[in-house]
């Protein structure tokens, strides 16, 4: 049925009745969750009793706790370098798509998709070993070419386990960001590349002037996708480095967990939870207006 | 036609979804409320005088971390429970089990639901929570009712289950968190003839042990527990005692931040660069491996570590290995014998449960914690809150474990800080701060102050 074919108000009611059911669905799966938080951000709740209200007394402690804005930092640069790296490469790597010379596009295209269908935590695995200071693939594959000074304990060392920490990240959704992108150069129409061509517009010229003004509100989609996406990122860090040494690679979401159920403080919990949706608001917002008029 | 009818499918498919969703929470409440009718029936007398043979009966589930197929003090639980369930076939009772490293999780996502079982193990940090909150009864108003049963204990069992003068749990275990395992062959081939006595000799050895190519200290630092709960702990017993540790869990004065707590942490930053490097992340079952193949002389780690060692040890490497006390260091107050020690971790009992269920319950909890179960926990390796009985067979203890049972007799055991301390320092501030500590990302004086920042944070609240 559609919208032509509703001629009388029972078909309305019809229509209505069943865009109710989802609708009652995502309310009390998102909109009442997300509401019952904001209210337990304003309380003190160990979990017994009552919640006491307590007004914006969390996001007070919050603002006033180093650790916080330590790893706000964290999260922020996790954020920027995962969005930086996954889309900037998987549009890269869309783009060489493209080009007709590249062979065995169907086996390139699998092989960086397989990642992405890896539970977060056994890539988070498969990388710690990778690092393993002792028996891990890259201080064996630095002994064996001769490069041993190059040998660190990557997880271990403060001043780069984050940067170590984000490389799984990438390397796992590099694909899904590959595949929706190559589906949006594959919806643009042949005629704009074969007048691109006749008018001398070749290689990455076409790519820079002619492909990307194409799929650029796609690519916005990307980034807002995956810096709302590394806003939560948690289980890679868990599996890695578990937010250690200390908490240089600990995440908001971890740190709401840690409070949440660790310490059983719920109230505090809710308040970082409401932050993290907050920031990644925020950064939704900010890409959307840095790349919103860009179309036109 | 045919639209219309997929669209009825799909919403009435819908619909059951989001009843079913609700259906459970619906039967969980009727199930909550029989339990409390039950309850008000019954009268509340302890018979834990009643042996497991009685005809005892009753309903209680019991949340918990002893896995099934696991050794030590969980095939000692389930040993204890089968039995107890074959004596008393009309006590039904439910397990419900977590993984240790996901058990206090999963306990405070209960406890918020309102979903607790009858019975939970917890650790004393969570106590007052529970307590306060009226939602646990206390053990010992039972226990001490009947003199079988508390005459059974060792003395400091109940210490870590204290709380406002009352003993609100029921203890099953006794151990040291804090043992130093060594490689005696690697000792012998670094010139070293016997485990040290102080500090200044411990440092001499892994001097030794360093040169000859070893790591003398294995640590396994990547969950944040293994440094600080079962090292320094001990360690910083070595400069502060109990007396002062009191103080500062009450706020009676004593600080994180005082000359003698930051000499300590100042000492433990010292030893740290005898670890293996990647002590931050790596966990303590690599820890075990580093020691399994001789990549590290010793390592420091709980008492449950014994076990490990007897099931999991290369034989080669279990022959030449020792166990030792963490060595006292000069001029400071605390001996060799000052542990980290006590029971950690304690069952409650819900204060929902009464009358038969809660009789069922009290005569499971003393066969899971006493008795044979106590002997049976001895011979698989781990010390149980309550005495051994007369029938317990000590020629038939492992070496390694039978080194580890005379050493313990003589430790003086203080409390587990992270088993008393509230959650977000014990657990929080402390992990973490030691982790930076060790891998010299963190000054001794930093780390006070921010421990004392914690802990004042908590004062106020």
């Amino acid at each position: 049925m559609n919208i032509r074919e509703i001629q009388n108000k029972k078909q309305y009611a019809w229509i209505y009745t069943l865009v109710l059911i989802p609708f009652i669905y995502f309310l009390f799966v998102m909109i009442v969750p997300l509401g019952t938080s904001i209210y337990y951000s304003l309380t003190k709740w160990k979990g017994v009793g009552s919640p006491k209200f307590i007004g914006l007394h969390n996001y007070i402690t919050l603002i006033k706790t180093p650790d916080f804005w330590l790893v706000t930092r964290n999260t922020l640069i996790l954020c920027i370098v995962c969005t930086i790296g996954q889309v900037g490469i998987a549009l890269l790597i869309a783009f060489l798509m493209t080009f007709k010379k590249l062979r065995f596009k169907t086996f390139h295209r699998a092989v960086i998709f397989f990642p992405v269908v890896m539970a977060a935590i056994v890539v988070g695995y498969v990388w710690r070993f990778i690092y393993n200071s002792n028996y891990g693939l890259l201080n064996t594959f630095l002994m064996r070419i001769g490069k041993a000074d190059w040998i660190r304990y990557w997880l271990d060392d403060k001043s780069i386990v984050l940067g170590m920490v984000s490389i799984p990240v990438i390397w796992q959704y590099i694909g899904l960001y590959m595949i929706i992108l190559m589906s949006a150069i594959s919806a643009i129409p042949q005629e704009v590349f074969e007048c691109a061509e006749i008018d001398g517009c070749t290689g990455y010229k076409k790519s820079i002037y002619i492909t990307l003004p194409m799929i650029w509100d796609t690519l916005k989609i990307c980034i807002i996708l995956c810096a709302s996406g590394t806003m939560k990122i948690y289980d890679h860090l868990v599996a890695l480095t578990n937010g250690g040494p200390g908490r240089a690679t600990e995440s908001l979401a971890m740190y709401c967990y840690e409070y949440t159920f660790k310490f059983g403080n719920f109230g505090m919990g809710a308040a970082i939870a409401v932050t993290i949706l907050i920031f990644a608001f925020t950064i939704a917002g900010i890409i959307q207006l840095v790349m919103g008029g860009k179309k036109k | 036609m045919k639209k219309k009818f997929l669209s009825v499918l799909l919403s009435a498919a819908m619909v059951v979804s989001l009843c079913a969703c609700g259906s459970k929470t619906t039967a969980e409440t009727s199930e909550n409320a029989s339990t409390e009718e039950e309850g008000t029936t019954t009268s509340e007398t302890a018979a834990t005088t009643q042996t497991a043979s009685t005809g005892l009966k009753g309903h209680f589930s019991i949340y918990h971390f002893h896995e099934e197929d696991g050794s030590g003090t969980s095939k000692a639980f389930w040993d204890a429970a089968k039995k107890f369930q074959e004596a008393n076939p009309d006590v039904q009772i439910d397990y419900i089990f977590a993984d240790a490293n996901n058990y206090q999780e999963k306990l405070t996502t209960y406890m918020a639901g309102d979903e607790l079982a009858d019975v939970w193990l917890t650790k004393g940090d969570m106590l007052p929570t529970f307590a306060d909150g009226g939602l646990i009864q206390s053990a010992d108003q039972y226990i001490s009712k009947d003199t079988d049963w508390s005459s059974q204990y060792v003395d400091g069992a109940f210490t870590d289950s204290t709380y406002d003068d009352k003993q609100w749990g029921v203890p099953f275990q006794m151990q040291a968190n804090c043992v130093g395992v060594y490689n005696q062959a690697i000792f012998e081939e670094c010139g070293i003839d016997e485990w040290p006595e102080t500090w200044t000799e411990l440092l001499a050895d892994c001097e030794k042990i360093k040169a000859a190519g070893y790591t003398p200290i294995g640590m396994g630092n990547k969950d944040q527990w293994l440094a600080e709960s079962a090292v320094f702990n001990t360690y910083a017993y070595k400069y502060v005692d109990q007396d002062w540790f009191n103080s500062l869990a009450n706020n009676q004065g004593a600080k994180f931040t005082d000359e003698k707590f930051v000499k300590a942490l100042d000492g433990f930053q010292n030893i740290a660069q005898y670890f293996n490097s990647d002590m931050n992340s790596i966990d303590q079952d690599e820890m075990y491996s580093l020691y399994y193949n001789k990549k590290c002389a010793m390592f420091f780690n709980g008492a449950w570590s014994i076990g490990t060692m007897i099931a999991n040890c290369p034989e080669e490497i279990l022959e030449s290995t020792h166990v030792g006390l963490m060595p006292a260091v000069e001029g400071e107050a605390g001996t060799k014998f000052d542990t980290a020690a006590g029971a950690g971790w304690n069952y409650v009992i819900n204060s929902k449960l009464q009358g038969d269920d809660l009789t069922a319950c009290l005569a499971f909890l003393k066969a899971v914690t006493t008795g044979e179960y106590a002997d049976d926990a001895l011979s698989q390796g781990f010390i149980s809150a309550a005495k051994t009985t007369d029938a317990c067979d000590m020629s038939s203890l492992d070496p390694l474990f039978s080194e580890y049972y005379e050493l313990a007799a003589t430790m003086n055991n203080n409390s587990i800080f992270d088993c008393v301390l509230p959650a977000e320092v014990g657990s929080g501030v402390l992990y973490a701060d030691t982790q930076q500590l060790i891998s010299n990302s963190m000054t001794a004086e930093e780390m006070a102050a921010d421990c004392q920042s914690a802990m004042e944070a908590n004062y106020e609240r």
